[in-house]
């Protein structure tokens, strides 16, 4: 079977009624997710993880990725009209998109930000097609060796990826893997950490710290921002961008097609970083940049379009490798392996289905979010003038329900209100969370391939840098070093 | 908003000591599992105890980083809606399972709606009701997850 018959197989799933429902209730439910200060696509997936468990593989992934790229459309919603990033990636579009709707022009930034990030899907979806099958080839041949280096370097890049200051990121990052070896050791079965206790044998629930984590500590956030304006959609006949604007976006959405696509890719560094790369870019060759910062419509359509870009690639890292590039694409991983699939190079083989139904489900779901968000614009506007102070309590009981439903166990609850506290206390103090995320979802597979290669080479570690994959892993992360620490150099003397 | 409020350094060396005790935790119980059964291939403790030196390492760093802190700036920790939230979660989390789904949940929104969202007892009463009770019947009923009845739940929908 070639690649275009596998894509029409896929699409027959995606457009199957059962599987249409789902992906418009996670494109929708993830529009709203990203419209909302305070729940982002993270919580919102993990929010709706249990409702996952009486679906099929396919329509469960289906809906929660539906939710991931659904929210980088709505989070441009509040960053445009109001000037706040209704998700963290939206940062950069409340530069400029406020600016255009200072000057009136709300209704054609929030088209150009919808069409850019239209494009950026789908281009990613193409490149997600084109480049995972061949990448799952290449990595079938590779040892617990090559996979153990491979792993390793997507968290070495994370590190110098993450936001926040170095040893704190070493440090969550230690933290994550360390968290991840609490339960039975998975070679010799012999209880760590877990002092005689039931609930900790099978380790410490993701979902749980997911959700305290990042749901429950975004909350507890969110009280310090207080939303004070109240803004008005613009009505649909101010939505058609002008042929200038439209002129003025197209080079931008292209570029930040492949910026996205390219950093999506890159572990641990994600929408953040691709969409000030593309603000970046756009300003530098634009022939006007002192129009940056004043409503260039650049500044809207490139980082955008980055952003979405952005999503299609992570989910290479995550169906190729079993490596959730973000945390993200973690609760991905987490809910594929509640079903029973574990992604990987062998996934595509063994469930095509999955695989090809999710690619066509999200070529579907981009176009749906164009015709969902321009004109239901209102509706998403209107949420944000529900009180928080209403809102926060019923997300927080939907943060119980979730972890509850999982395993009807009390200790999660008790571990995703650790988590809560812990993650509230480590972002006032500048930690990045992400990153200890990442190395909890990793740490098993990452001390399972070390313990298991030292012993094929009975202890020698030359090892982990034989073969073309483990080599090119190393390679990967001397650049990143070396990029990064340029990088740190160049701003060290600029600001000395 | 502005809360309770501690200086950035202390805050910074209190976050470091935590780490660094964390670490120690895990260097210790780890040093207590069992040796590697081949030399030179790590074991069960092995991981954990290199882990466990890293943190500590980087708590103790960061630490001594905070009382280098030329930055003498404070840091807000949360304010009193923090501080509400936070203490009903526990307790709803807490009363989950004894005092079952309805009774935790219900008395939890309603803390929730009146103390957070500044609603009088009249509103947030039968919002509290219908909330609860609209996601009750949602889950269990439409998804078919379990959760656990209580007294309430045993009366109304059983």
């Amino acid at each position: 079977m070639t690649s275009a018959n596998f894509l029409l197989n896929g699409l027959w799933i995606a457009v199957q009624p059962k599987n249409l429902l789902l992906c418009f209730i996670g494109c929708f439910w993830g529009s709203i997710v990203g419209v909302l200060p305070g729940l982002g696509p993270l919580a919102g997936m993990a929010l709706l993880l249990p409702l996952t468990f009486s679906l099929d593989p396919t329509g469960a992934i289906i809906m929660l990725c539906g939710i991931f790229y659904g929210a980088m459309y709505g989070g441009s919603t509040t960053s445009i009209l109001m000037r706040i990033p209704g998700e963290a990636a939206s940062v950069v579009t409340c530069i400029d998109g406020y600016e255009m709707a200072k000057k009136g022009r709300a209704g054609a930034a929030l088209s150009i930000a919808a069409l850019g990030s239209f494009v950026g899907g789908v281009l990613s979806v193409i490149g997600l097609m084109l480049v995972a099958p061949r990448l799952a080839d290449a990595m079938l041949a590779i040892g617990p060796a090559a996979e153990f280096t491979i792993l390793l370097a997507a968290l070495g890049v994370s590190i110098f990826a993450a936001s926040g200051p170095l040893l704190k990121t070493i440090a969550m990052i230690a933290l994550g893997l360390v968290l991840a070896m609490i339960g039975l050791d998975p070679l010799t079965a012999t209880p760590r950490f877990t002092f005689g206790s039931l609930n900790l044998s099978d380790g410490l629930s993701f979902a749980a710290m997911a959700i305290g984590l990042f749901g429950i500590s975004e909350i507890l956030m969110s009280f310090s921002q207080t939303i004070t304006e109240r803004p008005q959609a613009p009505k649909l006949r101010e939505m058609l961008p002008t042929k200038q604007e439209l002129k003025d976006s197209a080079m931008p959405t292209v570029r930040g097609s492949f910026i996205g696509f390219f950093f999506g890719i890159v572990p641990g560094v994600g929408h953040i970083v691709s969409t000030f790369a593309s603000y970046a870019v756009e300003k530098a060759l634009s022939k006007h940049p002192e129009e940056f910062g004043k409503g260039a419509v650049a500044g809207v359509a490139g980082p955008e379009t980055a952003n979405n870009a952005t999503t299609g690639a992570a989910m290479i890292p995550l169906l190729v490798l079993g490596i959730p590039a973000i945390p993200v694409t973690a609760v991905l991983l987490s809910a594929l392996t509640i079903h029973g699939v574990q992604p990987g190079p062998l996934m595509i083989a063994q469930h095509p289905e999955i695989f090809w139904g999710l690619i066509a489900s999200m070529l579907i779901g981009n176009f749906m979010l164009v015709v969902l968000n321009l004109p239901l614009v209102g509706l998403f506007v209107s949420m944000l003038r529900l009180p928080y102070g209403f809102l926060a309590p019923t997300i927080l009981l939907v943060c119980i329900i979730g972890v509850y439903s999982i395993k009807a166990s009390g200790f999660d609850l008790m571990v995703m209100v650790a988590f809560g506290i812990l993650g509230y206390a480590l972002r006032l103090m500048s930690f990045d969370i992400a990153p200890l995320l990442l190395a909890f979802v990793l740490g098993d597979r990452l001390e399972v391939n070390f313990r298991r290669a030292l012993t094929i080479s009975e202890g020698d570690y030359g090892i982990f840098l034989k073969g073309p994959a483990a080599q090119v892993a190393v390679a990967m992360v001397i650049a990143v070093t070396i990029g990064v620490l340029i990088l740190k150099l160049r701003r060290w003397k600029a600001a000395a | 908003m502005t809360g309770a409020r501690v200086a950035q350094w202390k805050a910074e060396v209190a976050g470091g000591l935590l780490l660094a005790a964390i670490g120690g935790f895990f260097l210790y119980f780890g040093l207590r599992l069992p040796p590697p059964d081949e030399p030179g291939v790590p074991g069960p403790g092995s991981a954990p105890i290199a882990l466990g030196v890293i943190i500590a390492l980087c708590g103790l760093a960061v630490a001594i980083g905070g009382l280098r802190k030329a930055d003498r700036s404070s840091l807000d920790l949360g304010g009193r809606k923090q501080a509400i939230a936070l203490i009903s979660l526990v307790l709803a989390t807490a009363l989950f399972e004894p005092a079952g789904f309805m009774l935790s949940t219900f008395t939890f929104l309603t803390a929730g709606f009146i103390l957070l969202g500044g609603a009088s007892w009249q509103r947030a009463v039968p919002a509290a009701a219908l909330v609860s009770g609209g996601l009750w019947l949602t889950f269990t009923k439409l998804l078919g997850v379990g959760l656990p009845y209580g007294l309430i739940g045993e009366i109304l929908f059983r």
